[in-house]
Parts: structure tokens; C-alpha cells; sequence
């Protein structure tokens, strides 16, 4: 596992155990996922680069419900859905960009954009956010056995 | 008295659950304002006084270091207590905050009794001398 596979893997179970409180897990084989909600978010510093996550509507309802302590089937869940997983994203990145960076360097994140698949356009045509992202790390889990994707790009360095 | 607060947080989630761990930490809690971004905290607050407000830093169209910096140029909200909750983790970001002046920083995730904590400091309230009881969830 690489250094920075390690620090995404690890960034996601504390902020889905702590923030979230799912069961999470790492299967193999990675289950496919229902890609049917998917979300980024960019961050700028030492590095530039996006974080995807790609996931099914059901888990986003899920996400949401267990942030605001009310049944996945309860309208306010479904209703936040997105929100929940851009958030989500938002405290993970943190976490993430810390633990790779440290806390000397300064790194802003953009505000996430969470959109259902059939709308993401712009994700299809440069999922990375930048004609020459390399997708550096991807990795497939599960949160209360519900499979998720997430990944991260580096842009080049001399941006 | 009771706190008037208002929150700051592009999330409707991360706002709702704020006001959910407010409501179990705060006994004396009164009106609970919102706000999705700076721009729509700083109509809030021309509007209404509150004692507290808690932002979010990572915002849409006014952030929250444009916001803090408007309210310490603003005469009238210039003293206005701000806890920041954010997951801005970089010691140069903190420092800034600092200079701001800032009444107690957050970072996400938090527990409900960090927030009681914070709060409890601010304004000065009582806990009797009891320990305080965790309440269990994370935030």
C-alpha cells in the first residue's frame, strides 16, 4: 500500500467512524459501486489536486441520516442527501490534506459540488479536474456494507 | 438570559446538527439563526442581535475570513464573540484566526461536549462543579 493510499484509507475510516459512525470496510475483491451520486472537491497547497467520491443514492440517504440522528427512510435524510456527502468530503479532505501535508502548510479546499450522475458532465469529461490529472490512488469500501469510491488526483506541480 | 445564536455553514446538515448539539448543551438557549454563507450572515445580523456566532470558514461568495474581517471593521459587531468550526487544520490559518481574535476554534468532526465547552467558556455559564456528561455522539 502506498504511503498516500494509506493516508486516504485512513482519513476515511476515522471520519466514518467518528463523524458518521458506519461499519466500514475494505473488501476484496472492491464491489462495484452504483454510481448514482457523485461528488469532488479541490484542494491547493504544496500540491493541487481533487478528491472524488462516487456512490449510490441510498448510501447518500444514509450518510445523512445517521449525521442528523434520524431514519434513512425520513424525508430530511433524502432531502440532504447531497449535502451530507459534500460535507462528508469536505471533513475528510481536511483530515486527508493534513496528514499528508502537516499542519505547517496552508491548503484551501474548495467548497464541494455534489451532483447526481446523470448530471455530471463536467465530472465525465475531466473527472480529475484538470486536463493532466494523474489519478493518483483509488479505493472502494464499504460504510455499513454499502459500496463507495474515492479518489484522488494530483495536478501537475508546476501550476 | 438566554444565547442567541447564529450558525454559519454552507452545509444544511452540519447546521442542523449544530443546532442539535446547541439544543442538548445549552439550557438557556434562545433564537437559533442560519446562514449558508458571509453574505447571507451579514443581512442575518443586520437584522438580528444575537451573542454568539459560530462559522464555518470553507463558504461560497463571502468565506468565513471575509466575514470575520467584516465584523471586526464593523463598530457595532466588532466585539461580537465568534467560534470557528472548521477543518482547517494549518498552523498559519490558526494564527490568522487568532489575530482575529477569535473566541474558541472547532475542529470537524466534534463531539457535542467540545462544543458545550466552548460555549460554556464564552459566556460564562455554570456547570455547578459537575463533570460533565458525555451524551454519546459524535458530531
Amino acid at each position: 500500500m502506498t504511503a498516500n493510499l494509506k493516508n486516504l484509507t485512513a482519513a476515511i475510516s476515522e471520519i466514518v467512524e467518528e463523524f458518521i459512525m458506519m461499519a466500514i470496510e475494505i473488501p476484496e475483491p472492491p464491489p462495484a459501486v452504483d454510481v448514482e451520486t457523485i461528488g469532488w472537491l479541490d484542494f491547493s497547497g504544496p500540491r493541487q489536486g481533487r478528491i472524488t467520491v462516487r456512490c449510490g443514492n441510498a448510501l447518500a440517504s444514509a450518510l445523512a441520516a445517521n449525521l442528523l440522528g434520524v431514519s434513512p427512510d425520513d424525508a430530511e435524510a433524502g432531502a440532504k442527501a447531497g449535502d451530507a456527502l459534500g460535507e462528508v468530503l469536505n471533513v475528510l479532505c481536511g483530515n486527508l490534506v493534513t496528514r499528508v501535508f502537516g499542519s505547517q502548510q496552508t491548503v484551501h479546499l474548495s467548497v464541494p459540488t455534489v451532483l447526481p450522475a446523470c448530471k455530471a458532465q463536467a465530472h465525465r469529461d475531466q473527472p480529475g479536474g484538470h486536463p493532466e490529472a494523474v489519478l493518483e490512488e483509488a479505493c472502494v469500501l464499504t460504510f455499513d456494507d454499502q459500496p463507495v469510491e474515492f479518489r484522488l488526483y494530483l495536478w501537475p506541480e508546476n501550476l | 438570559m438566554k444565547l442567541d445564536v447564529l450558525i454559519v455553514d454552507d452545509s444544511a446538515t452540519i447546521r442542523a446538527l449544530i443546532t442539535k448539539a446547541l439544543r442538548l448543551s445549552v439550557p438557556d438557549l434562545g433564537d437559533v439563526h442560519e446562514a449558508s454563507d458571509g453574505i447571507a450572515a451579514l443581512a442575518m445580523l443586520a437584522d438580528h442581535t444575537v451573542d454568539l456566532v459560530l462559522m464555518d470558514i470553507n463558504m461560497p461568495r463571502l468565506n468565513g475570513m471575509q466575514l470575520l474581517k467584516r465584523l471586526r471593521d464593523n463598530p457595532k459587531l466588532s466585539t461580537l464573540p465568534v467560534v470557528v468550526i472548521s477543518t482547517e487544520g494549518s498552523q498559519e490559518r490558526l494564527a490568522e484566526l487568532d489575530e482575529f481574535g477569535i473566541a474558541g476554534y472547532l475542529r470537524k468532526p466534534f463531539r457535542p461536549e467540545q462544543l458545550r465547552q466552548v460555549v460554556n467558556q464564552i459566556m460564562e455559564f455554570s456547570d455547578d462543579g459537575k463533570p460533565q456528561e458525555p451524551d454519546g455522539g459524535d458530531f
